[in-house]
Parts: structure tokens; C-alpha cells; sequence
């Protein structure tokens, strides 16, 4: 007997009807002016003269690109883990003190729903030289910081983007949570499998589809926090918080378009590896 | 529950579309409330028809329609019956008198006399309220009113206005006591007072670390309408002045006041018919140093309102405005004017006395529909802060080609919040997306970086530079071809005798001078007068107002050399810490409690561009400085600073011989109307476009005599009368040019962390080479993103 076919070759055709609006939004807000910048990059900022990779070999042998670029990795190094670690133990902490966890869930997003103007005015209340840390600090005998003129920014800007995203991420944790089996964990249990036995054997292994979605959600999202930082220190800040945002902002007021394509060229290819090494890492493990 | 739920639906909805209609309601109201007709088919052509060599003072109409101009010290009248196309002069007999001076307004009476009112010849003296015959000789006339206030105070008139049946209305003030307050070292600025000094009491001298200014209270103020004969009050309106401008016309006063709009007044008894309002009024009224820089006439009971920003036309039922004319292609439109008055005539034609740096031009504008501007011939220029200079270069390019039109963009305006960063890059992204201005003045603009990036047109083939100082043309030239040119330019100058001239030829020896000089005087303020002459031996070299002055006349001298490539040179950054530290302790610029060495800071013209004279500058002029600085680009405020024996030298510095490009005017290599921008760039550059008055020095060599010629034949007034230079201005313009080497163009991004750096390390917060290091900290990130 013949096996029906689970699609049609009307189905393909309707499916392509449906996917245009999406594909001709992408096409027009990504696709042409990635491929615009990817084309300004190899010409001067008129369009005319062709550099090749001029430009790309300038910005590489550019320090204040550097540095922006080490201090761009080094914040995704250390925010990501810590966020995902953070976020994954209130999803799990919100499911063990149910019913009333779930509800705490919305609190946990509040920081989101924030604006970043008032956040910034938060962050100067805090952590300005004669702020309410440093008042705090003196109070109890110990030096002032200048949390925003010394590494110590890097810290600060740290904390800002795990406390804003760490509910968000800990809500697609406890969607990644609410899909195990339930019969699983019962299984181990009759199994005489202990806590910390089903959070490794069940519950991690389980969850992995879901982390590769947190990482390069987190991982996009940390390049909104340049907004945070622009807002409170201005062009260029303290070395440490010099993100790549902060140069290609600056670039652009300079109008030094071309550079700032090919960096931008750049900044994509990473990310693009990033997110194909994450896949990979996640499919072998499958 | 779903009751509630009901409700609280239905309430969330009407919310909505209150909200709806409100907003909406707003964008009508204000849609409504001026309406462009500026750019309607055809256009104003403006005439400049100033007498020759004449300073008007006063622009009035007689009841038969002639028009009458009266020239300064009311010496003459000018008469035109052909709506101000031609005038014939008149010589009036009082001109001599002393009381005419300082003419404000003069009004034609119905008995034919004319009312003028004469501001008092300084802070402390009596305005006067004059009556003069047609041939000038001034009447015996007397306001009981005014003659009893006087015995105790001071008078000021604010508006004097002849009516119908030979009465008059007049606003008026007194001085009363002097209030006597110290300002903080932050004070400082220029304070227009009036009223009678008193001694500053004791014990509030400059003390306290600041400086004691006085302002005026008035005892009492008022307006009403008098017999024109007798003088006698008819009917008081109001006991407080607000008119900012008075029109009349038939039996109707029209005052317009400085907040609402304009009240419609019964000429015979003052009381109000009617008033026209609007938000837009509101806007409409700017004051400059207390001038309005709007005017209203009435013509066939319409009423016209004119100003800096244009020709409007008040609708009386609404209060909403018709904009009949803009200003950017006119001289009108130059923001150090302000109008002193105006006549609307019949055909769309009108009259407007506008004055500005003590200058008057009379200019008349009458509209021809058969002019045609396409947008082919119509220009887009950008700038980012409006500038008379570039204004006054525009109205003279619109007035020789008047099928040509400009439209002028100011990025940043007084009303607005844009940052000049958000400024530019809204022009980047205009500039990337094709839609972007064809001209451009770059300054403050990251100018190399758009030649550098090819946003720029070649100017060396089409733009004309035969006329110009060739030197300072070739020195912003990159890679041997010109992307821009500054229409005008600045010098940092030394004024000071020959001997110092020559004794002040490099930073350190213009340093040594100053170490070997005498302190820094205190400022007397329990004196009448505490910046008072000082004898020649007691004199300091210099005096500056504050540390900032210093740093901003050795920045621009220096800068160049500190920046090279990039890259900061620490060893010329040494070297300028320590004579900013060296000459900032010798006068005490930071001590704590005098912060105000000088004290006296002025801005000649009100354009923002205008020349400030600091205290360096002040106290030289003043004899309390034995040399004076200046970063200056006028030379009649050079002369004007200076005394026989001064000649201007370039002030000393670590570069060679630096100069401020300004006003520097660009091609967008995107424009699609080159030809006309290159035409317009020409024009600026033009004899005539470059000799116009305007802040800067011109680049064009003829117009830099005449702007020269014009400085030798100034007349200086003083509160004594006048004064004429009796000897020749030393300022030789081909001689200082060549001494140019350097253009300095502005970077407030590094110029202000050097800055704090500077006075830290001169404070005695930070060492030598702490300072070094913290100001490599803090631009290297700068500097680097531009290698």
C-alpha cells in the first residue's frame, strides 16, 4: 500500500505564500542593507573609489577597534554563563515553590518593562562618585569607588544587564522546564534517584534544546546595553565599558562610513560563527 | 465581576478616544495657527534704499502717505511719496542740539510737529519727550505729568505714539533706588540697568569672591494718552508698561505686547475694542538686550507683524498668523538685526528700519509675482548654528540673482534640544540616504573626515580663488586640493605697543614678560569705579576675566602642535601646562576668592558670533593692562579696542602664526544642482559679498580694504558725544596674513579634556606628568578611532 504524502505539492506553494510578507520584510530591513554595508565596506564613503580590503585591514590594525572588540567578547564572556547560571536557578527555585513561584515570575520581569532613561538615573543614583553606594561605603568606614571613572564600570555594567535580562531568560528556562515529562522524574524517583541526580541525568540533558535559544537570545541582548551606557557616560566612557557600539557610533558621527562597514562586517561574521558553533556543540550532543 | 469588567472596558475606550481627540484637536489648532504663504509663486524684492552715508533713526508715515525717515541727531529728514523708492533729503535746524543725540522714535502729530522721544545721554539722565516743527526747531512743550516725577527720579519712556487729534500715548518709567547684589565668580556678562547709581555699601566689596552689580526698581510706571497741546494726562490705561510695538491707524491704536498678542484700543479714550491672540504671538515676540525684534503696521485694518523671522499677517477674528514672507534670503533675515520699524504699504510692498551693531539700513521689499524660482534654482544650505555672517551672504547671492532661491537649514536652534552631535548626525544619515543639503558651512563639523571620505567636491577648477589671500587658501587645500573654503576667518591677536610686539615674539618669551610684569591689581569695588584706569607703572601685562580666558586665546595658538597625526605630543603638552600654570599663579586666575580679575565680558553683536571682549581685551582698552588678547575677526572692534600707539601682532603661541577658519562653506558631492552651488560659493567669495559688514575677517583681498577703510573712518561714539580717531588704524592686513601659517580648526573634544587637565595641574591637584598621562587617558580612545 502506498504511503500518503504528508505534504502536497499545493501545500509547498501555499506555505511559499505565506512565508513572502516575512521573507520580503527580511529581504527589505536585513538582507539589502547587510548587503549594502557588506558593499560599502570595499568603496569610500561616496560609493565611488573601490578600496578592496583597505578597510577591513585599517580597522584591524585600529586599537580603539581593538579594544572595543576585547571588552565586546570579554562582556558576552562573562555575562552569558553568568546569566544563564542565574536565570536557570530562579527557573528552577520559581518551580519548586509552587504555586505561588509562578507568580513570582511576573516580578522577575519587571526590570524589562523598565525605560532605560529611569534605569540610568537609577544607575547615577547609585553608582555616581557621591552616589548612594559610595555614601554607604564612607558611612561604614570604607573608600569611596569611582564605580564609573575605573574597571569597577565593567562591574557595574555587568550587573546592570543581568539584573534587566535575568528574569527573561529565566522565563524561557521554565517553558524549557514545563516540557519535561513529569513521568520521568517519577521514574527516577521510584528509581531512588535524589535531587540532584534527576537535575543532572533528567532535567540538564532535557534542557539543552532550550539553552542554545537562552544563549543566543542573551547573547543578542547584550548588545542593547550599550544604550545603558551611551545614556550614562556619554561617547566614551571609561575604557573598560568601550563597546564596539560606542565605536561605531562615533564612527558614524565622523562619517567614517567605510570603516564602520567593514567592522560591522565583522561584528556579523562573529556572531555568525558564535551561533553555528552553539548549533554544532548542540546537535553533536544530540 | 464581568460587570466590572464591562465598565472598566467602556471607560478604557472613551479614554481613548478622548485621547484621540485631544491630540488631535491640538494639530488642528496649531495647524491653523500659522499658515505658510511664503512660498507662493513670485517673491519679495529687497532693496537696500539707505541714503547714503546716512544713519536713520526713525521711519514715519504722514496722514497723506509720505513717508519720512529721520536721520541721526535729527539733522535731516528724507521724504519719499513713491513708496520708498526715492527720497529727497531735507535739512532740519535743531540737529544741533544736544537733547537730540539719542534719538528712539520720533511720531508725526496731527498738527503737522513731529513728537520725538530722545533716550537720556546716559544710564542716570531724564528720557525726553520733544516736540520739533517740521524745520526742526524744537517747541516749547512740557508733560505736567513727567515734570513732576522728575523732580525726584529718573524718566524713561518706553513707547511714545502720536494719535488722532493731536493727542499722544506714552508708556513711561522711573528709576527708582539702585539694588546693590554681589554675584558669585561665575557671575560676569553684560547687564542692562537703568536708574541711579548708589554707592556700593560697605563691606560687599569683592570680598566675598564676587562682584557687586546693580540694578534699577521703578518707583512707578504707567501708560495713558495726553493732550498733544497741553501735555496733560486725558485718560490712563493700564499702570503697567507691555507694549512691545504701537501702530495706528484711523481711530484705532494697535499694541502689541510682549506676551499675548495685540490689544485694539479707541484712540480718543484707550479702551479696548478687541484683542488679537494667539500661541503664535507668543513665539513671535523675542527680545534682544531689550529691543524687540518685531514690529507691527496696519494697512487697510489688516494687521502685519515684522520680524527677524518673516512677514506675518494677523488674522483678528483667530489670532492665527499668515507667514507672508521668510527671511533666510534677506538681509532682514541676519540674526544680529532687529527691526526698528516698519510700514506696510499697498501692492505687497513695505518698508522696514532695521538696525544692528549700531548700523541702520533702511530696506524695502516689494513682491513681483512674475519672479519664478524653480526648484532647479533653488539651493539647499545647511549650517549648523545661525550665524549673520552667512545670512548676510545669502541675501546678497538672492539679491543679484533673483530667480534664484535658498533655502537656509539651521541645525541648531535657541528653541530647540538637539546636541550639535545629534545635529550632525542627522546630517550623515541625510547626506548617505541622497538627501542631504548641496552647501554646507562645516563648521563644527568633522570636516576632514568628509574630504577624506570623498562627501566633498573638488572646488579647484570651478570655484574662483583670483582675489583671495592665496596663503591662507593653500593651507587648507588636502592633498593639494581644495574641498572647502572659509568664507571668512579669525586671528588671535596681540594688541599692545611696538615695544611689546616685539618683546612677545614665542609663548616663553610672551611668559617671561609676564613674570617680570606687576601682580595682578584687586579689583576696588567699594570705589565708584573699580575698573578704573590704573597708571602706567601699576599696570599689570595682562588681565584675564578667569583661567578660562587664558587657556581659550593659548588653545588656539597651541592646539596644532599639540595634536599632530593623532597623536598628543607630550613635550609641547609640558610646555604649554607650564606657561598656562606660570602666568594662571602670577595673576591668581584660580585663587578661590578672586576669580574675577576682570570682570568686564561683552559681546559685541547679537548673532552669537560676535566678537566677545574679555577681559584681556577690556582692560587693555581701559588702560588697566599694559597688552591686550583677542581672538578677533573685526577689525572696527580692533580699532575700536586699541589707541594710537597700538599695533596687532600675532599673539604668540606654540604654533606658527594660527588663524580660525569660520564660516567655511562645502560642496555636497551628491548635489544635483553643482552648478548653482559652485555660483553660490563664488558669490561669497565676491568683492561685494566678502566687503558686506559680517563678523569675520574677509579672505578676498579688496573687501579686506574695504573692511580696513571702513575701520580707519569709524566714529567712535561715547557718552559725551563723539568721537573721531584722528590717527590711522595699524592694522595691516596683507602683513598679518603673511604672518598665517597655521588654521586652527575647532575640537571641543579634545580642547575641554585638556582643559580640565590644564586647571587641575595649574590648581596644584595633579603633578606634571600625572596630568600627561591622565589626558592620554582620557583621548586616546578619540584619537585613535580618527587614525
Amino acid at each position: 500500500m502506498k504511503k500518503p504524502k504528508a505534504y502536497t505539492k499545493g501545500d509547498g506553494k501555499a506555505a511559499i505564500f505565506f512565508l513572502l510578507p516575512s521573507l520580503a520584510g527580511i529581504s527589505l530591513f536585513f538582507i539589502f542593507p547587510f548587503a549594502d554595508t557588506i558593499k560599502r565596506s570595499l568603496f569610500d564613503a561616496a560609493g565611488i573609489n573601490f578600496l578592496g580590503v583597505k578597510n577591513y585591514s585599517d580597522v584591524l590594525g585600529n586599537s580603539s577597534f581593538q579594544l572595543a572588540a576585547y571588552n565586546t567578547a570579554k562582556f558576552i564572556a562573562v555575562c552569558i554563563p553568568l546569566l544563564l547560571v542565574i536565570s536557570l536557578v530562579m527557573a528552577l527555585l520559581t518551580q519548586v515553590i509552587e504555586p505561588s513561584g509562578r507568580r513570582l515570575k511576573t516580578t522577575f520581569l519587571l526590570p524589562m518593562a523598565i525605560p532605560v532613561a529611569s534605569i540610568v538615573i537609577l544607575w547615577q543614583l547609585l553608582f555616581h562618585d557621591k552616589g548612594i553606594i559610595n555614601a554607604a561605603l564612607m558611612a561604614a568606614g570604607l573608600e569611596a569607588v569611582s564605580f564609573m571613572e575605573s574597571n569597577a564600570a565593567f562591574w557595574v555594567l555587568v550587573g546592570t544587564y543581568i539584573w534587566k535580562n535575568a528574569g527573561y531568560d529565566m522565563v524561557l528556562w521554565a517553558a524549557g522546564l514545563d516540557g519535561i515529562s513529569v513521568s520521568l522524574y517519577e521514574a527516577a524517583s521510584v528509581d531512588g534517584a535524589g535531587a540532584i541526580r534527576k537535575f543532572f541525568y533528567i532535567t540538564l540533558p532535557s534542557l539543552l534544546p532550550t539553552l542554545g535559544m537562552v544563549a543566543v537570545i542573551s547573547m543578542l541582548n547584550s548588545f542593547k546595553v550599550f544604550r545603558d551606557a551611551y545614556l550614562v557616560a556619554g561617547s566614551y566612557p571609561h575604557d573598560s565599558i568601550y563597546l564596539l557600539q560606542h565605536l561605531f557610533n562615533n564612527w558614524f558621527l565622523n562619517m567614517d562610513i567605510s570603516r564602520l562597514c567593514a567592522a560591522a562586517v565583522f561584528l556579523a561574521a562573529a556572531l555568525l560563527v558564535v551561533i553555528l558553533l552553539i548549533q554544532r556543540f548542540l546537535r553533536n550532543d544530540d | 465581576m464581568g460587570k466590572l469588567r464591562k465598565i472598566a472596558t467602556a471607560v478604557l475606550a472613551c479614554l481613548l478616544m478622548l485621547t484621540g481627540c485631544a491630540v488631535k484637536g491640538e494639530n488642528t489648532d496649531t495647524g491653523a495657527d500659522v499658515q505658510d504663504m511664503s512660498q507662493r509663486e513670485g517673491r519679495y524684492v529687497e532693496t537696500d534704499v539707505t541714503p547714503e552715508g546716512e544713519h536713520l533713526v526713525a521711519l514715519e508715515q504722514q496722514e497723506d502717505g509720505t513717508l519720512l525717515a529721520f536721520t541721526e541727531g535729527l539733522k535731516a529728514v528724507y521724504t519719499s511719496n513713491d513708496s520708498g523708492k526715492t527720497w529727497s533729503k531735507k535739512e532740519l535746524v535743531g540737529g544741533d542740539d544736544e537733547r537730540l543725540a539719542n534719538v528712539r522714535s520720533v511720531s508725526v502729530m496731527t498738527d503737522g510737529n513731529y513728537l520725538v522721544h530722545a533716550a537720556g545721554v546716559d544710564v542716570n539722565a531724564n528720557d525726553e519727550l520733544l516736540k520739533i516743527s517740521p524745520e526742526g526747531e524744537i517747541l516749547p512743550f512740557s508733560v505736567p505729568k513727567l515734570e513732576e516725577l522728575k523732580k525726584e527720579n529718573t524718566i524713561y519712556l518706553a513707547q511714545v505714539t502720536a494719535l488722532p487729534e493731536n493727542r499722544f500715548y506714552m508708556e513711561y518709567m522711573t528709576g527708582g533706588q539702585m539694588m546693590t547684589s554681589t554675584e558669585d565668580e561665575e557671575g560676569g556678562g553684560f547687564i542692562e540697568g537703568s536708574g541711579e547709581a548708589t554707592e556700593a555699601p560697605e563691606g560687599e566689596s569683592a570680598d566675598g569672591g564676587g562682584m557687586n552689580f546693580t540694578t534699577a526698581t521703578s518707583n512707578e510706571d504707567g501708560s495713558a494718552i495726553y493732550d498733544g497741546e497741553t501735555g496733560e494726562q486725558l485718560q490712563k490705561i493700564v499702570d503697567s508698561m507691555g507694549a512691545m510695538d504701537i501702530a495706528v491707524s484711523g481711530d484705532s491704536m494697535y499694541v502689541a505686547d510682549y506676551n499675548d498678542g495685540i490689544i485694539i484700543r479707541n484712540a480718543a479714550d484707550g479702551k479696548e475694542t478687541s484683542k488679537v491672540t494667539s500661541k503664535q504671538a507668543q513665539e513671535q515676540s523675542k527680545m534682544v538686550m531689550g529691543f524687540s525684534l518685531s514690529s507691527i503696521s496696519v494697512l487697510n485694518g489688516e494687521i502685519y507683524v515684522l520680524g527677524t523671522d518673516g512677514l506675518f499677517k494677523k488674522d483678528k477674528s483667530t489670532g492665527g498668523s499668515t507667514k507672508m514672507m521668510g527671511t533666510e534670503m534677506y538681509q532682514l533675515g541676519s540674526t544680529s538685526n532687529y527691526v526698528n520699524s516698519f510700514i506696510m504699504l499697498e501692492n505687497d510692498t513695505f518698508l522696514a528700519l532695521v538696525e544692528s551693531d549700531g548700523d541702520s539700513q533702511l530696506l524695502r521689499y516689494e513682491f513681483d509675482s512674475s519672479i519664478k524660482i524653480s526648484e532647479e534654482n533653488t539651493l539647499r544650505v545647511w549650517a549648523l548654528e545661525n550665524n549673520s555672517t552667512i545670512r548676510a551672504m545669502i541675501s546678497q547671492f538672492c539679491a543679484a540673482n533673483p530667480d534664484k532661491g535658498i533655502e537656509l537649514e539651521i541645525a541648531l536652534s535657541s528653541e530647540g534640544a538637539q546636541t550639535a552631535d545629534d545635529a550632525i548626525r542627522n546630517l550623515n544619515t541625510r547626506i548617505l540616504a541622497g538627501d542631504g543639503p548641496d552647501v554646507m558651512f562645516l563648521d563644527g563639523c568633522p570636516l576632514n573626515s568628509y574630504a577624506k571620505q570623498g562627501l566633498l567636491l573638488p572646488l579647484s577648477e570651478k570655484v574662483s580663488t583670483d582675489g583671495l589671500y592665496d596663503s591662507l587658501i593653500e593651507q587648507v587645500k588636502i592633498d593639494g586640493e581644495l574641498y572647502y573654503v572659509p568664507t571668512k576667518y579669525r586671528v588671535p591677536l596681540l594688541l599692545s605697543s611696538e615695544e611689546y610686539q616685539s618683546k612677545m615674539q614665542t609663548l616663553s618669551q610672551l611668559v617671561d614678560e609676564v613674570l617680570a610684569g606687576n601682580d595682578q591689581p584687586e579689583l576696588d569695588f567699594s570705589s565708584g569705579d573699580p575698573f578704573a584706569n590704573l597708571p602706567a607703572d601699576e599696570r599689570p601685562v595682562f588681565t584675564f576675566d578667569d583661567f578660562d580666558e587664558l587657556f581659550g586665546l593659548l588653545w588656539n595658538t597651541s592646539a596644532s602642535e599639540i595634536i599632530k597625526d593623532n597623536k598628543i605630543d607630550e613635550e609641547k603638552l609640558k610646555e604649554l601646562a607650564e606657561a598656562l600654570k606660570q602666568i594662571s599663579d602670577k595673576y591668581q586666575l584660580l585663587k578661590e576668592t578672586n576669580g574675577m580679575a576682570a570682570a568686564v565680558a561683552m559681546m559685541i553683536s547679537a548673532g552669537g558670533e560676535g566678537e566677545v571682549l574679555a577681559g584681556s581685551t577690556m582692560a587693555y582698552t581701559n588702560n588697566r593692562a599694559t597688552v591686550g588678547a583677542l581672538v578677533s575677526g573685526s577689525p572696527t572692534v580692533l580699532r575700536s579696542s586699541g589707541n594710537e600707539s597700538t599695533k596687532y601682532g600675532v599673539l604668540p603661541g606654540l604654533s606658527e602664526g594660527a588663524w580660525v577658519p569660520i564660516n567655511i562653506a562645502g560642496i555636497s558631492a551628491k548635489s544635483e544642482k553643482q552648478e548653482l552651488a559652485y555660483e553660490f560659493v563664488n558669490s561669497m567669495l565676491s568683492d561685494e559679498s566678502q566687503s558686506a559688514p559680517a563678523m569675520g575677517f574677509a579672505v578676498n583681498k579688496n573687501a579686506a580694504k574695504v573692511q580696513w577703510q571702513e575701520a580707519q573712518e569709524m566714529e567712535l561714539s561715547t557718552i559725551d558725544g563723539k568721537e573721531t580717531f584722528s590717527y590711522d588704524f595699524q592694522l595691516n592686513f596683507d602683513e598679518l596674513v603673511s604672518k598665517l601659517k597655521t588654521p586652527v580648526f575647532e575640537d571641543k573634544n579634545i580642547e575641554n579634556v585638556i582643559k580640565s587637565n590644564l586647571e587641575k595641574y595649574s590648581k596644584g591637584e595633579t603633578e606634571l606628568e600625572e596630568m600627561i598621562k591622565s589626558v592620554q587617558d582620557e583621548t586616546k580612545i578619540y584619537l585613535a578611532e580618527r587614525i
